[in-house]
């Protein structure tokens, strides 16, 4: 890495830093402090500690770091005018999100175990939705528990690049653009909902079975093992190569950035 | 050094051509106008310099190489544009940072120096600042920055004229002591021609005026007096202006004048200058009659 792709790099983890502690803090006193303050005003009961171990740190970091990752236009305008091209911003910003997002993941995976020690809060196998479904697959506890971890953290980060694919591909379009594609993404998916609710009861169609073929093999269903739990090998498979799809297809949409009038 | 060379470079925004294979070298250590009316492609061509938006053919090379995607070559330019692309949520220190954190070096002691003598608070955020010292601001950076090339498109865009007289000292100030390259687009060419060494005129999306400003003004002459003498001793010649007052005549003529041609004693030839040249340059001949 170039002295100035490190300084990209740095700007815009910063950046999204920042912006994460904002958010957080948002959250804090909208979930918390607020919550607390009524019902000192109401006079109703309030636990703190419930409000603490109901708090589900991972998703909640792996949602907000997507949203965050959405958001390109603006770094992109600054970025531009301070010399950066567009194929080092994209790689900055794929090494500052996925830094951030395992980095936010480590420490959802801290705070539940912290949480259970502490406050008596929910496992990790019934926090983890990889324990869920593909937990029964592995004979020893450890390694199911790192092999959870890491789809975690691996899973949060095709997250964040596939966030930067849908940020990147909206920031080619103007404000107005934006907001029409917007409503009609939602009036497509309320139609599409609509119409195969309708479709449904009117002709009663089934799911084709090489449809469920394919999505039992992406899941990692094998006939051989039902009962035992789920194959854990191809969720990582299905991650790795999205994440790459994801990765490459930005980096295109990113080189077709240009400055807007607006 | 060959600077950097602008090579059949065409550009169209849906159906309209903005411009139309142009054709420039900028060397390094000198201080270019880039001069045209509104909307003959300026601010388009700087943009397309600094790899802010793309060509549809043609290249840009510095010093041999592209600057296309190319994060050393683009550390060299400097575009300060009317557009805003600093964010408004940022105080102007921080924008600073900023700036030295991407390009390097950037003079703070220049900077708050600038800042002072424009009367502008370096804690204020840029969303707050007027039109005028968000120009202020992004000239402070351009002085400041340390790239080799800084491209001015409309510098002087709502500044009053005491801040206006303060740039161009600056500016001058500036290049003197640094050695940069600057590239300045103005269509207020009076201001600024005294501080321009070459000059580019750009006109419906093409150079038509490619020289050292001296070399320029050489060519360009008013010839005046009444006007049947002056149409005589203008013939043939490349009129590109007229004015006409009763039965006097103005005929401005860019290029050589033809030596063996006899100047009458009625009729008057004098030295153009850069507006003026300009101005009959980018007019449609004749629409000044």
């Amino acid at each position: 890495m170039t002295v100035k792709e490190k300084n990209v790099v740095f700007f815009l983890s910063k950046r999204v830093f920042r912006q994460l502690l904002y958010v957080l803090m948002w959250l804090l006193l909208g979930g918390i402090v607020f919550p607390m303050v009524l019902s000192f005003i109401t006079g109703t009961n309030y636990n703190l500690v419930e409000a603490i171990r109901n708090i589900t740190l991972g998703p909640m970091l792996y949602i907000i770091i997507g949203c965050l990752a959405l958001l390109s236009y603006s770094d992109f305008k600054i970025l531009i005018q301070n010399g950066i091209s567009r194929r080092t911003y994209w790689k900055a910003k794929v090494i500052a999100f996925l830094g951030i997002s395992g980095l936010s993941q480590v420490i959802g995976i801290l705070y539940v175990f912290l949480i259970r020690q502490t406050l008596s809060g929910t496992g990790w196998e019934k926090y983890s939705l990889f324990m869920q479904i593909y937990g029964g697959f592995f004979k020893n506890t450890t390694v199911a528990y790192l092999m959870s971890f890491l789809f975690a953290i691996l899973s949060s980060f095709v997250f964040s690049l596939f966030c930067i694919l849908i940020g990147s591909i909206f920031s080619l379009f103007t404000k107005k653009q934006r907001r029409l594609i917007f409503l009609a993404l939602i009036t497509l998916f309320v139609v599409g909902i609509m119409t195969t609710a309708d479709g449904y009861n009117r002709y009663g169609f089934t799911v084709s079975s090489k449809v469920i073929n394919v999505l039992n093999f992406l899941a990692g269903y094998d006939k051989s093992t039902a009962g035992k739990g789920l194959n854990p090998t191809m969720p990582f498979i299905d991650l790795i190569i999205f994440g790459i799809f994801s990765g490459i297809c930005s980096l295109k949409v990113m080189k077709h950035f240009k400055i807007r009038n607006e | 050094m060959d600077g950097i060379i602008v090579k059949e470079i065409k550009k169209s925004f849906n159906k309209a051509t903005i411009l139309k294979n142009i054709d420039l070298q900028i060397k390094p250590g000198k201080i270019y106008g880039l001069l045209g009316r509104n909307g003959a492609g300026k601010s388009t061509l700087l943009s397309i310099i600094t790899n802010r938006i793309f060509s549809d053919e043609g290249t840009v090379m510095l010093d041999g190489n592209t600057v296309f995607e190319n994060d050393e070559a683009l550390g060299q330019l400097y575009l300060m544009s009317e557009r805003n692309l600093y964010s408004n949520s940022s105080k102007l220190r921080q924008l600073f940072n900023t700036t030295e954190l991407l390009y390097g070096n950037f003079d703070y002691n220049y900077a708050q120096k600038l800042a002072n003598m424009f009367e502008l608070d370096l804690n204020q955020k840029f969303g707050k600042l007027s039109t005028g010292y968000r120009t202020i601001f992004k000239l402070i950076v351009s002085l400041c920055v340390p790239a080799k090339y800084v491209f001015l498109d409309e510098p002087v865009l709502g500044l009053d004229a005491n801040h206006r007289e303060l740039f161009y000292r600056e500016l001058v100030d500036n290049y003197v002591k640094t050695g940069k390259t600057f590239v300045i687009s103005t269509h207020l060419i009076e201001e600024v021609a005294n501080s321009l060494e070459h000059v580019f005129v750009i006109r419906d999306g093409q150079i038509i005026v490619d020289g050292d400003v001296d070399d320029v003004l050489e060519k360009a002459y008013l010839i005046a007096g009444p006007v049947k003498e002056v149409e005589q001793y203008t013939a043939g010649l490349n009129v590109i202006g007229q004015e006409t007052l009763g039965n006097i005549q103005g005929s401005y003529v860019f290029g050589e004048l033809d030596s063996e041609r006899i100047l009458p004693d009625t009729v008057t030839v004098e030295k153009m200058d850069l507006q003026k040249l300009f101005i009959n340059l980018t007019n449609a001949r004749g629409e000044k009659k």
